[in-house]
């Protein structure tokens, strides 16, 4: 599935695709097409990347092809989320503590559109920090 | 005498504060420095000199024979050299150079005019918000925001020219004078624009540059909503000369053509049905505002209430309604109810 979505190969094309988009979230899945979690969170991607494309656009990054932001943005979980606007980065609070990125895997769709509406509204209203709808502290890892 | 002493020394201390600071630092600007308490010059030194006795004589200003002037000004070194001493204007400071002591002046006097226009500005910028809207609508396409706009004005600028291309421009200029109209209205209507939005920028809408053409539509007709639904009761005709898009005009055309009256009534209440939708339309897709529904706990058979407006959901958990927290969720979407106190409501009103 994850063959729909567009990849970035190089630092460069993840520089230019955070920086040029200028009405969207762009969200980035930074992890390995092979590994589990991330098929699970592609899955998800695709099915709500249709839905979600008036207000924000997904590219995925394999963190082993471009190691250029593991250790900025400490890629060291399977699959990581971010995202950014207008060359920002929007955190989220998750209740889980990282509020940098969602680094697990996501199975409801509509969950995850919540989410990113939440991040974009509030980027649009100028908030570096949002809280996401749902409260993840108890479910998943932490 | 000595009196006089005292004040020159206090006007050189206008700088005494930097030459103290040089002392202790061995700097370029030491080399200028000297203990000037050592090193002056005794008025009583100076010989020859007279009280002044006549200030005019016949118009003509007599200068007594005396150094007071002189020492206002500076002062005497022990060798006789004369110092202008440091005052404080040649302290500079380009911030207080560049103050326009003119205009603050102005403004003191004006102040009071600016605070008795700011108590009555209510009114007439509600009006004036109006022919904003209306005129912006002139310089947009279907589905543009403004910013979109004005970067389609603007932008074709793109890249600056490199000198070669500048070069090759220039020459020929006289060929394409109806591209550089084109280039040059374009710009007209970039400054209109921006400068209409900035209007209503600070007015305080700070959403102007994400206003689109059909959100402009709108809040015009909420403008004539709320001057006309008194007057007019369900005659299409009054709502028509406000609609942008002129229904009406359909009509008018039919009677030219001479059309039977009756026929020419059914097509007007089929635009009034036509206009009436369209608004409604228009309120669904352009304002694109988000209702909620909520209930108390979260178990499926509780009951559901809603939908509301963000802004009611916002002032509730604001005034602590929801204090307990409720669940939520948006009105048309499946999704699942979110603690009202993880929503910020703020984000969509």
């Amino acid at each position: 599935m994850s063959y729909m979505l567009q990849h970035l190969h190089n630092g460069w094309q993840v520089d230019q695709a955070i920086l040029s988009e200028e009405d969207r979230v762009v969200i980035i899945r930074f992890g390995h097409d092979w590994d589990p979690t991330c098929m699970v969170m592609d899955e998800t991607l695709y099915k709500c990347a249709e839905k979600m494309k008036n207000f924000a656009v997904i590219f995925l990054v394999d963190i082993s092809e471009v190691p250029d932001f593991n250790k900025m943005y400490e890629l060291y979980d399977p699959c990581t989320i971010m995202f950014f606007y207008r060359n920002k980065h929007i955190m989220i609070d998750l209740g889980t503590g990282n509020n940098n990125k969602i680094n697990w895997a996501m199975e409801d769709v509509q969950e995850f559109i919540d989410i990113v509406e939440t991040v974009f509204r509030g980027a649009r209203k100028g908030r570096g920090l949002v809280i996401s709808p749902k409260d993840y502290s108890t479910k998943y890892r932490y | 005498m000595s009196k006089r002493k005292v004040q020159f020394d206090d006007s050189a201390g206008g700088s005494g504060d930097s030459t103290r600071r040089f002392k202790e630092k061995h700097s370029l600007d030491s080399d200028e420095e000297y203990d000037e308490k050592e090193e002056l010059l005794d008025e009583d030194d100076i010989e020859g000199q007279e009280e002044g006795t006549v200030d005019y004589d016949e118009g003509i200003r007599i200068t007594p024979f005396n150094m007071r002037e002189e020492m206002e000004e500076g002062h005497f070194d022990k060798d006789g050299m004369y110092i202008f001493s440091k005052d404080k204007n040649q302290i500079k400071d380009e911030w207080m150079d560049n103050i326009d002591w003119q205009k603050i002046k102005e403004t003191e006097d004006g102040g009071k005019m600016e605070t008795q226009s700011d108590d009555s500005d209510d009114e007439p910028e509600r009006l004036d918000l109006k022919s904003i809207y209306s005129q912006m609508l002139e310089y947009l396409k279907p589905g543009e925001t403004i910013t979109k706009a004005l970067r389609r004005l603007g932008g074709n600028k793109g890249k600056p020219m490199s000198s070669a291309q500048r070069w090759k421009a220039k020459k020929q200029k006289t060929e394409e004078t109806e591209e550089d109209e084109k280039a040059a209205k374009d710009r007209e209507n970039f400054l209109a624009l921006t400068g209409l939005a900035d209007k209503v920028l600070q007015d305080g809408n700070m959403e102007v540059y994400e206003m689109t053409l059909e959100k402009l539509n709108y809040e015009l007709k909420k403008f004539d909503k709320g001057n006309k639904r008194v007057t007019v009761p369900a005659d299409a005709t009054d709502d028509d000369a406000l609609d942008m898009f002129a229904d009406d005009f359909d009509k008018n055309e039919a009677d030219k053509i001479g059309k039977d009256f009756e026929n020419t009534n059914n097509e007007d209440t089929k635009d009034d049905k036509d206009s009436k939708k369209q608004e409604e339309k228009d309120e669904t897709t352009s304002s694109n505002e988000v209702m909620w529904e909520f209930k108390w706990a979260d178990k499926e058979d509780e009951e559901i209430h809603g939908p509301h407006s963000s802004d009611e959901m916002l002032k509730w958990s604001e005034e602590g309604f929801f204090k307990s927290g409720v669940f939520c969720r948006k009105v048309g979407t499946q999704s699942q109810f979110y603690s009202s106190r993880r929503i910020d409501f703020d984000l969509y009103t």
